[in-house]
């Protein structure tokens, strides 16, 4: 009796056997350019333009079908703090990969962006035409979500990728639509060697 | 690799958000689509604008600012004339909530719903000076919640606020109506929610994105992953008003859906490949082949 359980379970399973096993751990470092060229930077009304905003990503990549792969990504960006309020982004995303020729693939997937914005509190005085005034420190966590449409254009080199991605935030409402960008070098390291 | 992370630990620490509330109790409207009113006894004759222009200045102004963010689920729409005959819009003291023993409702601006624009003359406590083109407060707050706030225009015999460009007016405008969803000041010179006007602002700064973001999060109605990885009924299910400030896009959430979806099947096709090495090296240690 145990032994044809035993065998039940090997069958069932056996239906699986087609299995799709990872090809690569791809971790990634980058810059996150948030709304590049949409927003005031400077008093003259000059754009926001590049800068490093590092961000590191966790990805893996599956076959998919023919030559297209599916790639699940998970990623922090390490977001600046200061003046008691500090941002914290992270993102779960999942694109389709289509490789153009040996060294280049194009992306399109889309991303679930967690913007958490919080303060520690308090007062600020400051400048309000010829006095001064009091204002608030944000005192509490809230949590903004997005879904963005994301395109990329990706080079491989040996183990090496080098990423430039597109985030559409608002894809179909023009009135609000922003995008950000990112700059990533993946280093890919083979399934296989991790699970020996 | 270690220079990386030192540099990155350094580039992290540096300073970026300013952004600051209008109320100590971060306040903000509960509905996220507001209205933008103006009165209807307002004649902004010093102002030299026409109430009717003043109204679609500022509803451009809120739009080309305030609602491109989409990060934020705030939307500011026309609301039109409000009837009143009250002069006190036109000649008191605008009072904050908060300010309420030195503003005696009696002698000062009349709380409202929404967004109201009044051209206002009152030199004593509003405008005592031309340096002061418009002031805004919430005037009518609950808690965490903003239930209607008063925008006033310099309409004193000294005022330049007819001297501006379109453009001007319209971020000058946009950064009242900031105050009047609950932002402050900031101290970030490139930000319209710094106290000082400039003929060359054309767009919202990092920061101002940031504190309407933190005032008016973008929500999603739930998990959106989730409604597109099930065709997206908790979308339909959704209230049309709720969806349509919250910025979910429904083709998107489909995509999204069918990725995740993908991805599911993965990783329960792996969960099998992993019982099945399991089961086999089990079944290897308990029945050995002879």
């Amino acid at each position: 009796m145990f032994k044809l359980i035993w065998i039940l379970l090997l069958t069932t399973n056996a239906f699986a056997f087609d299995i799709k096993k990872p090809i690569t751990l791809d971790i990634g470092l980058g810059t996150w350019l948030e709304n590049y060229g949409q927003t005031q930077a400077t008093r003259d009304g000059e754009t926001n333009g590049f800068e490093f905003n590092p961000y590191l990503s966790l990805a893996t990549q599956y076959n998919l079908y023919k030559d297209s792969i599916l790639i699940p990504e998970a990623g922090y960006i390490f977001q600046r703090t200061s003046e008691s309020i500090s941002r914290n982004q992270f993102f779960l995303r999942a694109d389709i990969a289509y490789p153009l020729n040996k060294y280049l693939r194009v992306r399109l997937g889309s991303s679930f962006m967690v913007l958490m914005t919080s303060g520690e509190g308090g007062e600020d005085t400051l400048d309000n035409g010829d006095s001064t005034e009091t204002y608030y420190i944000p005192d509490e966590r809230k949590t903004a979500y997005n879904q963005t449409l994301d395109l990329a254009l990706e080079a491989l080199v040996d183990k090496m990728s080098y990423k430039l991605q597109g985030y559409i935030y608002s894809f179909n409402e023009e009135d609000d639509r922003m995008y950000s960008l990112s700059l990533s070098i993946n280093y890919m390291i083979p399934f296989r060697e991790i699970v020996k | 690799m270690i220079k990386i992370i030192s540099l990155t630990l350094i580039l992290v620490s540096l300073p970026s958000y300013a952004f600051r509330l209008n109320t100590n109790t971060g306040a903000s409207f509960n509905d996220k689509e507001v209205k933008i009113y103006i009165t209807s006894n307002s004649t902004c004759t010093n102002a030299g604008i026409s109430k009717e222009d003043l109204l679609d200045i500022a509803v451009s102004g809120a739009k080309k600012f305030w609602n491109k963010v989409p990060t934020s689920n705030l939307r500011l729409k026309r609301g039109g004339i409000y009837n009143t005959s009250d002069t006190k819009f036109l000649t008191e003291k605008l009072c904050a909530k908060d300010d309420e023993t030195t503003c005696p409702t009696a002698t000062s601006v009349p709380t409202v719903n929404d967004i109201v624009i009044a051209c206002n003359n009152d030199t004593t406590d509003n405008f005592p000076s031309n340096v002061f083109l418009a002031i805004s407060a919430p005037t009518k707050v609950s808690g965490k919640s903003i239930k209607g706030s008063v925008v006033l225009i310099n309409d004193t015999a000294t005022s330049t606020f007819g001297n501006l460009s379109r453009s001007e007016m319209e971020s000058v405008l946009a950064h009242e109506i900031g105050h009047a969803v609950g932002l402050g000041h900031s101290n970030k010179d490139e930000a319209l929610m710094y106290y000082e006007n400039s003929d060359s602002m054309k767009r919202l700064s990092q920061d101002d994105i940031n504190g309407i973001t933190y005032l008016y999060p973008n929500k999603m109605n739930g998990c959106a992953p989730l409604a597109g990885l099930f065709g997206g009924t908790m979308v339909l299910k959704t209230n049309n008003k709720t969806q349509s400030n919250n910025k979910f896009n429904f083709p998107l959430s489909l995509l999204f859906g069918f990725i995740m979806s993908l991805l599911v099947i993965f990783i329960v096709r792996n969960l099998f490949l992993s019982s099945h090495t399991l089961l086999r090296i089990l079944q290897a240690k308990l029945f050995p082949v002879q």
